[in-house]
């Protein structure tokens, strides 16, 4: 390679660096800074957790550069191979999977674990996209179409319901559903579906384990047992209630560095710092998560390709579902299900799924110009 | 706004069904619903926040620092109590004890095998330990009970590595610099009783391991004594173990009490009395301040103060000379000749006699068949006013009391302050009793007779009283008649209030009295000081059962009966005698006469003050 040629190389580098959004770029960076502040916050850095977070976030943000230089159009050529990949590995998590609280969600990678159903929320996303590129708009609500899509959603979701992780098998399921909502599934269908589900809740109610039971129950009512399944809320609410319109002040909140808030490093982070930084910190958080919502429709928006567009949406929608479910949760509107706060909870696997979600995003926008 | 409304006129107006639409058409409409969604849900959040940041912050906040905090309250030093001189009589000492914190301590059995090497505690202590560990709440310290040597203390603190749990500490414990001489009258402290706790609302008793005074000037200013506690508020985590010191507030002292006790006459009075059964009662007759006040036997409240065992507690309750009883305030006697100025004041108040009344003494007299003797056998003759009371002529009492009738006996007693409570604030205090006609008609449901009146001439019967009673009664006439309130600190500033008796009357009766004592033939002429400075009193020797013909003549000899129905000795006196500054009584239970027992300890006393206290003062 000549010096010329490396000079060309790097400027053309240079100029695709140039043409990307910053904006999103800097508002995923300020989230990944805002993560590991309070997660040192958490514990004054004892447990060291931010430092790893910290190692992973800036793993996932030079994944998310080498991805977002890539074109889309190889995510689109590879969707299915990717696909079964992910459900491969779901699948010989049953043998060689690591099990932790109950649940087989690992895989062992010598130095680092993945947790494969992460990524299955992704895959399910990019395979329907793929699949419903080449669909025709009329042909969507077609039986065989359906079929061929529900097929896509269930083995995933199945596999990852026998973990059991039904928090992360219900995503799946809600991440699907807002492709589908996307392409244009009839409304007939989805009022069916719908209907299906609530006439099947009492079965599945049924079929849940004691403790999934409970915190149903216990979302309907909150004062019942404030020491056993509610405690986790309850004190969420009171990190969050007592950090009042203007915070505690950042190292100085209590319900989450003493433990009393359960999971807060994970799942729990958001009423740290709503204790710490108060109303007007947890709506600027909200307003920077959203307005990140946002920049990726935008994006999706002006992309060219079907592909391109649906899965901007469905990745938004998913990202978002995540945030409601969360922050729902956190703050007692809906009952616990262990969904983390993207990018935000401590969990590797999930920053990874997220960040190669931004990547492809970027990408979409670096290369809007190549059609497949 | 206007953004969703647009939305929804577009999701709910006229448009082209689907099968006519482009592909990316649909699916951008599918998206502006899908956004709207969005934006509802993240305002649905932000509102929640409000609600739970704003509108519930106050409750929230609550919840959130009755989790983190915690108090660990300390208990201040009490307060001194000290004598009229300053010298410390109580007060509070360091001491080392060791506390054992549940939650922190792994193995209880083998923390205190260890203890009990270090420490040689008894298997007592170690059940007792067993048991209330049981009971206490985690994280909370057990103290153990038991106070430590230094050289425990450091053995403890040495081998702290392999005892989980044991935490050493310092703490302020009461301590008696005299226990035994003022075990009565300062009274101890200890642990509040569920009867403490109702009696007091106040948040002292919150306080862990606060003692409280029991009985005694302990109990009675205890509020004033214990001083304002301080606290140490600690973080903890969800554990409940501390994590660190969020404030340390220092508590303050109570108030030094200064009494009116005379350490150097309490000690000389609780020596004197040695192994007697009795009390002293010494003050001053112009303003009531207690200058002594010793009961005997006497039992150490420094054990008290620390936990008695309940063995040693039961010793103390089947003494038959009762130490546990705080005499000079509820031991009641019956004042015997000790009463007799009383009757003589009473008859000059009513003007049946003056005092050249005289009255023929044949030793004994008979009434409606019954014989009433006079002490001297075969009698005084002819008795005049000051012999009737120099020789303590019993017949010469009988008469007055029978010229007098009960009830003005009993209404001259009254005024003088017997048959009331004098400290009702000590609540052992007992009353005593002044009986009358119709007294006995109300609680004994007979009449009176005419026996009775004639015993209670001199101070038996019915008639009951108490050696602070008596001790005041002495200081009014002492002090020319006028109203004295005892009191063991704090000067009653009270005006001197004049008792309603002839002032005459009252000096005729301090001349008999000086009389008895620095006259030849007078009953304490035994015990007079023969100094410049001289004292006067009256002896009194108080049956306790009705005596037979054989008790008389066994009389001699004071072992002769049984320990309980020997006679209480008494004196009640003051002095100096030309301006009379300090009244004694004192009461020798089942001692024998007033005059071998009782009047030589007022000697004693009365050489004491004078010779110490009388140029001070």
């Amino acid at each position: 390679m000549s010096k010329e040629q490396t000079l060309n190389r790097f400027n053309l580098f240079l100029e695709k660096f140039e043409r990307f959004d910053k904006k999103l770029i800097y508002l995923v960076l300020l989230l990944g800074l805002i993560s590991i502040a309070a997660l040192y916050s958490i514990d004054k850095g004892q447990s060291k957790l931010y430092i790893k977070h910290l190692v992973r976030f800036l793993f996932a943000l030079g994944v998310m550069f080498f991805i977002s230089f890539r074109s889309i159009s190889l995510w689109y050529k590879y969707a299915y191979h990717f696909y079964s990949l992910i459900l491969f590995l779901l699948f010989i998590l049953k043998f060689v999977g690591v099990t932790a609280k109950g649940s087989q969600r690992w895989l062992d990678f010598g130095f680092f674990y993945i947790q494969p159903s992460e990524l299955a929320k992704l895959a399910i996303i990019i395979v329907l996209a793929r699949f419903y590129h080449s669909v025709k708009s009329e042909d969507v609500n077609r039986f065989f179409n359906l079929l061929l899509s529900t097929l896509f959603i269930i083995i995933p979701f199945l596999l990852v319901l026998r973990q059991p992780d039904l928090g992360t098998s219900l995503l799946i399921l809600f991440a699907a559903f807002g492709v589908l909502w996307i392409v244009g599934l009839s409304k007939k269908i989805i009022i069916s579906i719908i209907l299906i589900l609530t006439i099947s809740l009492p079965f599945v109610f049924a079929a849940l384990k004691p403790y999934q039971k409970n915190r149903i129950i216990n979302f309907f009512d909150t004062d019942r047992d404030p020491l056993g399944a509610n405690y986790q809320v309850n004190q969420a609410k009171i990190g969050i209630g007592s950090g009042g319109i203007f915070g505690k002040g950042y190292l100085k909140g209590s319900q989450s560095s003493l433990d009393f808030v359960p999971e807060n490093h994970t799942d729990f982070i958001f009423s740290h710092i709503a204790e710490e930084f108060g109303l007007v910190g947890s709506l600027l958080l909200l307003w920077l998560l959203f307005t990140i919502i946002k920049r990726v429709i935008l994006i999706g928006d002006k992309a060219t390709t079907n592909f391109s567009k649906i899965f901007c949406y469905a990745f938004a929608f998913n990202f978002f579902l995540y945030i409601a479910i969360n922050l729902g949760m956190v703050t007692g509107l809906l009952p616990v299900v262990g969904v983390p706060l993207p990018i935000l909870s401590y969990g590797g696997t999930a920053m990874l799924t997220n960040m190669i979600g931004f990547a492809m995003v970027l990408s979409i926008q670096q290369h809007k110009e190549d059609y497949f | 706004m206007h953004y969703i409304v647009y939305t929804s006129m577009k999701f709910f107006k006229h448009r082209p069904s689907e099968g006519y639409q482009t592909k990316s058409g649909i699916i951008h409409r599918r998206k502006v619903i899908l956004n709207t969604v969005k934006y509802t849900f993240f305002g649905l959040i932000g509102l929640r926040l409000l609600w739970l940041q704003v509108f519930e912050k106050k409750k929230y906040t609550v919840l959130s620092d009755r989790n983190r905090y915690k108090e660990w309250i300390i208990a201040s030093e009490r307060g001194l109590i000290l004598d009229r001189f300053g010298n410390r009589l109580a007060e509070s000492r360091q001491i080392y004890r060791v506390a054992l914190i549940k939650g922190d301590v792994n193995d209880l059995e083998f923390v205190l095998q260890k203890l009990k090497k270090f420490l040689n505690l008894t298997e007592d202590v170690i059940e007792k330990t067993n048991n209330d560990f049981k009971k206490i709440r985690q994280f909370q310290p057990y103290v153990i009970n038991k106070s430590l040597t230094w050289s425990e203390f450091s053995k403890i603190n040495s081998n702290l590595f392999i005892l989980n749990g044991v935490q050493p500490f310092v703490s302020m414990e009461r301590h008696y610099n005299f226990p035994f001489e003022f075990a009565h009258t300062l009274g101890y402290v200890g642990l509040p009783s569920e009867v403490d706790l109702q009696n007091q609302k106040s948040d002292l008793f919150k306080i862990p391991g606060i003692k409280v005074g029991k009985n005694g000037i302990e109990k009675v200013i205890n509020n004033d004594l214990t001083g304002r506690p301080g606290f140490t508020r600690f973080e903890v985590n969800a554990a409940g173990r501390a994590v660190r010191t969020v404030e340390f507030v220092d508590g303050v002292s109570g108030d030094p009490l200064r009494t009116n006790l005379d350490l150097e006459l309490q000690r000389l009075i609780f020596s004197r009395l040695g192994s007697t059964a009795g009390s002293v009662v010494v003050m001053d007759v112009n303003n009531g301040e207690i200058y002594a006040c010793v009961s005997t036997p006497s039992y150490d409240t420094n054990k008290f103060a620390i936990g008695i065992s309940q063995d040693e507690y039961n010793v103390l309750l089947r003494n038959d000379r009762r130490p546990l009883v705080n005499k000079p305030l509820s031991g009641q006697y019956p004042p015997g000749s000790v009463i007799k100025p009383l009757i003589m004041l009473s008859a000059l108040d009513n003007k049946i006699i003056d005092q050249t009344y005289a009255h023929s003494c044949p030793g004994k007299i008979e009434l409606y068949g019954q014989e009433f003797y006079c002490w001297k056998d075969g009698g005084h003759g002819k008795v005049n006013f000051t012999d009737a009371m120099k020789k303590s002529c019993d017949i010469y009492f009988y008469e007055l009391a029978r010229l007098l009738g009960v009830d003005r006996i009993a209404e001259t007693a009254k005024k003088l302050g017997l048959g009331f409570n004098l400290l009702p604030e000590f609540e052992e205090e007992k009353k005593g009793l002044i009986p009358d006609t119709k007294w006995k008609k109300n609680v004994l449901g007979k009449n009176w007779l005419l026996g009775e009146t004639l015993i209670t001439g001199i101070g038996q019967g019915y008639m009951l009283s108490t050696p602070i009673q008596l001790c005041k009664l002495i200081a009014q006439f002492a002090n020319g008649g006028h109203n004295v309130i005892p009191s063991f600190f704090g000067a009653e500033k009270s005006k001197r209030e004049r008792l309603n008796f002839d002032s005459d009357h009252i000096e005729l009766v301090k001349q008999t009295l000086n009389a008895s004592t620095n006259e030849p033939g007078g009953t304490s002429y035994g015990s007079r000081l023969t100094g410049e400075v001289k004292f006067c009193g009256k002896t009194g020797t108080s049956q306790v059962i009705k005596l037979n013909i054989k008790d008389r003549e066994d009389d001699g000899s004071p072992t002769a009966r049984e320990y309980k129905y020997r006679d209480h000795s008494l004196f009640a006196g003051f002095g100096p005698v030309d301006k009379p500054k300090w009244a004694i009584a004192v009461v020798a239970e089942h001692s024998g006469p007033g005059s071998r027992v009782a009047a030589p300890i007022a000697k004693t006393v009365f050489d004491f003050l004078f010779k110490k206290r009388l140029t001070n003062v």
